[in-house]
């Protein structure tokens, strides 16, 4: 007896986890999910249910929706949402094209492709503060270098981040240095992994390399293009670091995006149950837009 | 000299000492406190002397510095947290003391100061100008210690000036007239003013006070929409669209010293801290050409300076009030303020200035004259006098920008008041 147990006990035990292998399994990743984005968000859209100040200075109340309607009311929303989208349709779709360029440039023989294809994601790995604080530095319309090109190249000096119509365009063009390697690594995954057969078979039939593009490359990249499309379309409408860096939404609110205006209620206006109001208006814009994205995609 | 400093140093130490008898400066032997410091030259010149005072307390100072808006950031969200893991911070009580008072997170010093088993007898509270300990102390009772005074001053390229037969501004007239004689002459933009949004309000200050125009009414309503706002945020925003550099209103201090130091601005007014960036040649391009003037007058008549005061306050809920207080007593004592003013820091001791070392050592006499003259009229209340200053900056500022863009200063103004008044109802 005493000497069977022990081997029962193992036995006992492994059965218990061959039983519930399919709970166990995602168990830990679920945790996680759960400790890390479940329980703050709904944390946030508690607190965004009440007028609450930072501190004990002001009393805070339950408001219930108010501060969404609050929020439909807030001029300052409308125009966050505005800069937001103008950012992101400026910024994605130049970061597609781009990188697609990018792309089939790095899918021919080019020589030295592996240096190449390492220095072109430096954008990507350098830290976002360190690269928006030169970037101001650049944009300075007295002592900042952009401006000393365009007056070499003849061409008069420009405002940039301080001119209210071009701020975002501005900002955009720093978007975009920062993410096309990104996009362009991406695409050449899918560009990589294409068969080669239609390909053969578009050559026989004797397709010109423009035919070859649109009737072969194009259709077959699609998949791989939505995957970085949705990629990009999140991480635009949620960009902080380098708006904060940079013009910290400014001049004025001429590039308060909404994810800007949120800090700024949260943490200058102390006013936190507007701010994680605000945040959840962000989020359903995101994932509406998210979704949008992919039910285009699956209509295809 | 030399065997003379010996001597007094020696005087010094055998002062000290006797002191030392009488006082207990290690009844918190043994203790660890972490303070947040902003990275501000204060910060800079009394950092080297810390081992000091852990030497004379037995207390270990722990110390994280941060730029200003993470600083600021940070010592919020620590407070709020209510941990008690921070003990001492620096504050512009014109800035978030109210806030943190009402919320309960500053600890009252008065009693602290008055108890003699707490404060060493050569403290002296007297001997901080009136303006820093006005400032630091809110609802009648001390909330933190001055560690640095400034005042609003006129920084000017004395070449300049004097290559085109400019005289020094004594008036708000006379400094519109400047501006716009040196204007894009020799490179230069005429006058730099702050200009981005909230942080260029604390600047209009002086020209709003200079105008005669107040913050807020007695029964705390806005007084935004008043004349004397709409002329001083005129002239103003006036100055910075005619004879200020372009983008003005992406700048707040760095790029204006910035801009100063690298000749290309003829003037500007802000604090007085910043002659440590003008004048250093390692960091300016016109280090021997920076003339100190006071504030200008307004149409009032009055010069109006602007006192900021930086000081150093305590957490309520810190679990080592003690040893707190000996290192906030210790860091502001004479020997330390004298330390921070020969650094260049506008100290809030008036021994500082008076003593004969500095004044042999002081490579700029005007500038002190200037700072110490102006603080004897200077006003304290450089922000609107609310709980959420953060929010009444922010509104205040985009009437700055609308109106430094051209826009019509009397309906951003307007609009301005009615945001401001809706803030002050949430406060009554």
């Amino acid at each position: 007896m005493t000497q069977t147990s022990p081997q029962t006990k193992p036995e006992r035990r492994s059965s218990f986890i061959d039983r519930n292998l399919r709970w166990l399994m995602p168990g830990p990743a679920v945790l996680l999910l759960f400790v890390l984005t479940i329980l703050p968000l709904i944390f946030n859209l508690v607190l965004s249910t009440q007028d609450r100040f930072v501190s004990a200075a002001q009393q805070s109340s339950f408001v219930g929706l108010g501060n969404y309607l609050d929020i439909l009311r807030d001029e300052r929303f409308w125009n966050s949402v505005w800069q937001m989208t103008k950012f992101t349709l400026i910024a994605v779709p130049a970061q597609l094209v781009f990188g697609l360029l990018i792309a089939m440039l790095l899918n021919r023989q080019v020589p030295a492709q592996g240096p190449v294809r390492a220095l072109i994601l430096l954008p990507m790995i350098s830290t976002p503060v360190a690269i928006a604080l030169i970037w101001a530095l650049m944009f300075n319309p007295q002592l900042g270098v952009l401006n000393y090109f365009l007056e070499t190249l003849g061409l008069g000096r420009s405002l940039w981040v301080a001119d209210e119509r071009l701020v975002i365009p501005a900002l955009a063009l720093v978007d975009i240095w920062q993410w096309t390697p990104l996009v362009a690594i991406i695409l050449l995954a899918g560009l990589q992994t294409m068969p080669e057969e239609p390909f053969e078979a578009a050559r026989i039939d004797g397709a010109s390399p423009w035919q070859l593009f649109w009737r072969v490359t194009w259709p077959l990249l699609q998949p791989t293009l939505f995957a970085a499309l949705t990629l990009r379309l999140i991480d635009a409408l949620k960009t902080f670091d380098i708006i904060e860096v940079i013009t910290q939404g400014g001049p004025g609110i001429a590039s308060e995006t909404l994810n800007v205006y949120a800090f700024r209620a949260g943490f200058e206006f102390f006013r936190v149950g507007y701010a994680a109001s605000l945040l959840t208006m962000l989020l359903l814009l995101v994932t509406a837009i998210a979704v949008g994205v992919n039910l285009l995609r699956r209509a295809r | 000299m030399k065997r003379m400093f010996g001597l007094g140093m020696a005087a010094l130490l055998v002062g000290s000492l006797g002191l030392a008898q009488n006082f207990n400066w290690e009844q918190a032997r043994g203790t660890q406190i972490r303070v947040l410091l902003n990275q501000h030259p204060w910060t800079t010149a009394i950092t080297p002397f810390l081992p000091e005072f852990e030497r004379l307390s037995g207390v270990r100072v722990v110390v994280e510095t941060f730029p200003e808006a993470q600083f600021r950031n940070k010592v919020l969200v620590e407070l709020a947290s209510g941990t008690g893991a921070l003990d001492a911070f620096m504050l512009t009580p014109n800035q978030e003391g109210n806030l943190y008072l009402k919320s309960g997170w500053l600890e009252p010093l008065s009693s602290y100061v008055s108890n003699p088993a707490l404060t060493a007898p050569g403290f002296d509270q007297a001997d901080f100008f009136p303006a820093s300990i006005r400032a630091a102390s809110i609802g009648g009772g001390l909330v933190g210690l001055p560690i640095q005074q400034e005042t609003t001053m006129l920084f000017y390229r004395k070449d300049l000036f004097q290559k085109y037969n400019i005289a020094v501004p004594k008036t708000f007239a006379e400094l519109e007239a400047a501006a716009k004689a040196l204007h894009n002459r020799d490179g230069v933009a005429g006058i730099g003013l702050r200009g981005r949004g909230a942080a260029a309000t604390s600047q209009l200050a002086p020209y709003l006070f200079g105008h005669g125009g107040d913050w807020l009414s007695p029964n705390r309503r806005s007084r935004f929409f008043d004349t004397e706002w709409v002329n001083a945020l005129t002239f103003y925003s006036g100055l910075l669209r005619n004879y200020g550099p372009a983008g003005s209103t992406t700048m707040s201090w760095p790029e204006i010293t910035s801009l100063f130091a690298q000749g290309k601005l003829a003037m500007f007014t802000d604090g007085s801290l910043f002659k440590s960036i003008l004048d250093d040649p390692r960091t300016s391009t016109v280090a021997d050409k920076v003339g100190y003037a006071a504030f200008p007058a307004g149409p009032t008549g009055k010069r109006t300076p602007v006192a900021i005061t930086w000081a150093l306050s305590m957490s309520k809920a810190s679990k080592n009030k003690t040893a707190t207080w000996l290192f906030m007593q210790w860091a502001t004592n004479k020997q330390n303020q004298l330390r921070v003013l020969l650094a260049d820091v506008p100290a809030s001791r008036k021994s500082a200035w008076n003593s004969a070392e500095y004044k042999a050592k002081d490579k700029t006499p005007e500038w002190s004259a200037i700072n110490l003259e102006q603080l004897e009229y200077a006003n304290p209340v450089w922000n609107p006098p609310v709980v959420a200053v953060g929010e009444v900056r922010d509104i205040l500022g985009r009437a700055i920008v609308t109106a430094i863009n051209g826009g019509n200063v009397r309906d951003a103004l307007t609009r301005a008041a009615t945001q401001t008044n809706t803030v002050l109802d949430k406060e009554r």
